[in-house]
């Protein structure tokens, strides 16, 4: 488990949760193509600010062997990272519907 | 009614109003449209409406009584809220302003806490009633044009046309954005909101709370639940629920050296929140970007056929202690939507038509902003966040504690610069408010 994994860990007498424990709560239907891309992985390796492993609530952005490696599965569709990448290096939309997120309560 | 397709898969006749976006400021535009004989459609990328979206918890009601003047008979409502609290936290205290109004309990006015996947589905309902026809399920993909103004909208293959398009897509609006009307997104004028629902019975939320059935309580809480960063943590009760969150803001988080994920997980572990919680079970976890840059980050309102409503436009009043998005949304739906209604009596939809509905936002919601005009520098101001929370338990603890020392001594706890900030915050405060 790299640093990118610094999530709340599920512990004992605690309420805290990982992250994907509680993501495991949130209906998904999964496109079989991506909503989100990274435009060009090199701005990725050379942004120091790193902004969208910090907003991220779904922890789609994750930091492996140095590289910011995205996920689009967990997407909750918020839109922070598109927002807080000031390298504009994120090509953002919505899924396609019938996909992505659907909160039972919201 | 019309139908979006024929049976050989053609378009039926233009709309006079097409509506992107099945949230509240969308849903009401089209139930005032529809209402007014308007032949409107609304676009819906969600399953059906609210099942994008998400919030706090509590809904104000101005422009829903107008709307439904008896829409307590069947709104989705979990519980008035009677209760306010502000509450400055650190990690062992926290110190709050607590205001109770039990007229609150009948007429509502402090407004009323729900969830967004039944409330939104309530108000596509009465769209429907109203005779909108709403698309759920469909994904906007961009805006038609002839002669270079708009003219309907564009989804996958199929092709949609309108005299009017009214925007109503929500926090990031793409297609405002691919209009011109609305710029890059500035993380200074956005928060992240992140919330947890927990299932409890009602006598639990009830006893947990101190309230009745009758009740509902809404706190917001500065300092601790974001670690100390600009914006805030919320508790809402529901009937058997109990929603716990924080917002963000997106610059400050993002510069720090947190994470979203870990925030919220920090704030529920606070003994306060846990007195509220322990033991109940998580049910969803969700987020949402929420604009939060008041007057400043107001989009173009209008063009030649087309208007930006609800929080597409940035409309939310969030001052970081007040959270206003959705009785907002809703007005800026009602009134584009009669602007609407008299362009289309006109038969001129032109941008010198459309400005009525800049000038009626002006005088009837932004006029709210900017008697907020201070709350910005005093809500920007990061003393809020990460100095007062901390300052207020610590006074307050070096009281109790301290019987006996003079008053004096407390105030000279306060430093000679911070004294000055702190007589320039509270009247600058006391303005804002
Ligand atoms: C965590 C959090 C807590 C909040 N708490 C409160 C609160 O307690 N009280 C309050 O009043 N406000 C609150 N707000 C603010 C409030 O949620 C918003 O201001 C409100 O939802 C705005 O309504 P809207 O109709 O403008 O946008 P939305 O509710 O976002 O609706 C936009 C709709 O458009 C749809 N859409 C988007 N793009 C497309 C497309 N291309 N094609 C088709 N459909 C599309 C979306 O699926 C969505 O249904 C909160 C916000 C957050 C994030
Ligand atoms: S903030 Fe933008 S440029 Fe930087 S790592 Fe994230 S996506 Fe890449
Ligand atoms: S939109 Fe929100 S949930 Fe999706 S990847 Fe971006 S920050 Fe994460």
């Amino acid at each position: 488990m790299g640093i990118d994994r610094r999530c709340a860990q599920g512990v004992e007498g605690s309420m805290k949760m990982n992250i994907d424990d509680r993501l495991a709560l949130v209906k998904y239907k999964v496109d079989n193509r991506p909503h989100i891309i990274l435009k060009d992985d090199k701005v990725c390796d050379t942004c120091e600010g790193k902004y969208c492993v910090h907003v991220c609530p779904a922890s789609c952005y994750r930091i492996e062997n140095n590289r910011v490696i995205f996920h689009y599965e967990d997407c909750v569709e918020c839109g922070s990272c598109l927002i807080s990448c000031d390298k504009k290096n994120i090509d953002w939309n919505y899924p396609r519907a019938p996909y992505g997120v659907t909160f039972k309560f919201g | 009614m019309n139908d979006i397709r024929n049976e050989d898969g053609i378009m039926s006749d233009e709309f006079d109003v097409i509506i992107v976006g099945g949230g509240p400021a969308g849903l009401t535009a089209a139930i005032v449209a529809a209402r007014n004989g308007l032949n409107t459609l609304v676009l819906e990328r969600g399953e059906y409406s609210g099942s994008k979206n998400v919030f706090g918890g509590v809904i104000y009601t101005n422009t829903l009584r107008k709307l439904f003047p008896d829409f307590q008979k069947d709104a989705p409502i979990e519980r008035p809220i009677t209760r306010r609290r502000l509450t400055f936290m650190d990690e062992k205290s926290y110190f709050s302003v607590d205001y109770k109004n039990y007229g609150f309990r009948d007429n509502f006015i402090n407004g009323f806490s729900t969830f967004r996947s039944k409330f939104d589905a309530w108000l596509a309902k009465k769209a429907e009633d109203a005779g909108a026809l709403i698309a759920t399920g469909v994904k906007v993909d961009s805006l038609l044009h002839k002669d270079g103004k708009v003219s309907g909208v564009i989804s996958g293959n199929d092709q949609m046309e309108g005299k009017m398009v009214i925007l109503a897509d929500g926090a990031v609006s793409l297609l405002a954005m691919s209009e011109g009307m609305k710029g890059w997104p500035d993380p200074n004028n956005y928060g992240v909101g992140i919330k947890e629902v927990f299932q409890l019975t009602e006598e639990e939320v009830n006893k947990r709370f101190g309230i009745t059935s009758k009740d509902g309580i809404e706190d917001l809480i500065i300092g601790y639940p974001t670690k100390y960063l600009r914006g805030g943590g919320f508790i809402y009760t529901f009937r058997d629920m109990v929603s716990v969150g924080v917002i963000v803001s997106l610059e400050a988080l993002r510069k720090s050296e947190h994470y979203a994920i870990d925030i919220i997980e920090d704030f529920k572990e606070h003994p306060m929140v846990q007195d509220l919680i322990s033991g109940a079970q998580i049910k969803e976890y969700s987020a949402h970007a929420i604009p939060e840059g008041g007057l400043r980050m107001i989009s173009k309102l209008y063009r030649d056929n087309v208007m930006v409503v609800g929080d597409a436009a940035g409309l939310v009043n969030s001052s970081g202690i007040y959270l206003n998005g959705v009785e907002i949304a809703m007005k800026s739906g009602m009134i584009a939507a009669e602007v609407a209604v008299e362009a289309n009596k006109k038969k001129d939809y032109s941008e010198k038509t459309l400005s009525v509905y800049e000038r009626r936002m002006n005088d009837e919601i932004l006029i709210e902003f900017r008697n907020l005009k201070d709350a910005p520098y005093f809500l920007e101001n990061p003393r809020m966040y990460n100095y007062y929370p901390k300052f207020v338990n610590q006074m307050m603890e070096k009281m109790i504690i301290s019987d006996g020392i003079p008053k004096e001594a407390l105030i000279n706890m306060i430093k000679g610069k911070e004294k000055w900030e702190l007589i320039e915050d509270a009247l600058r405060g006391l303005k804002a408010l």
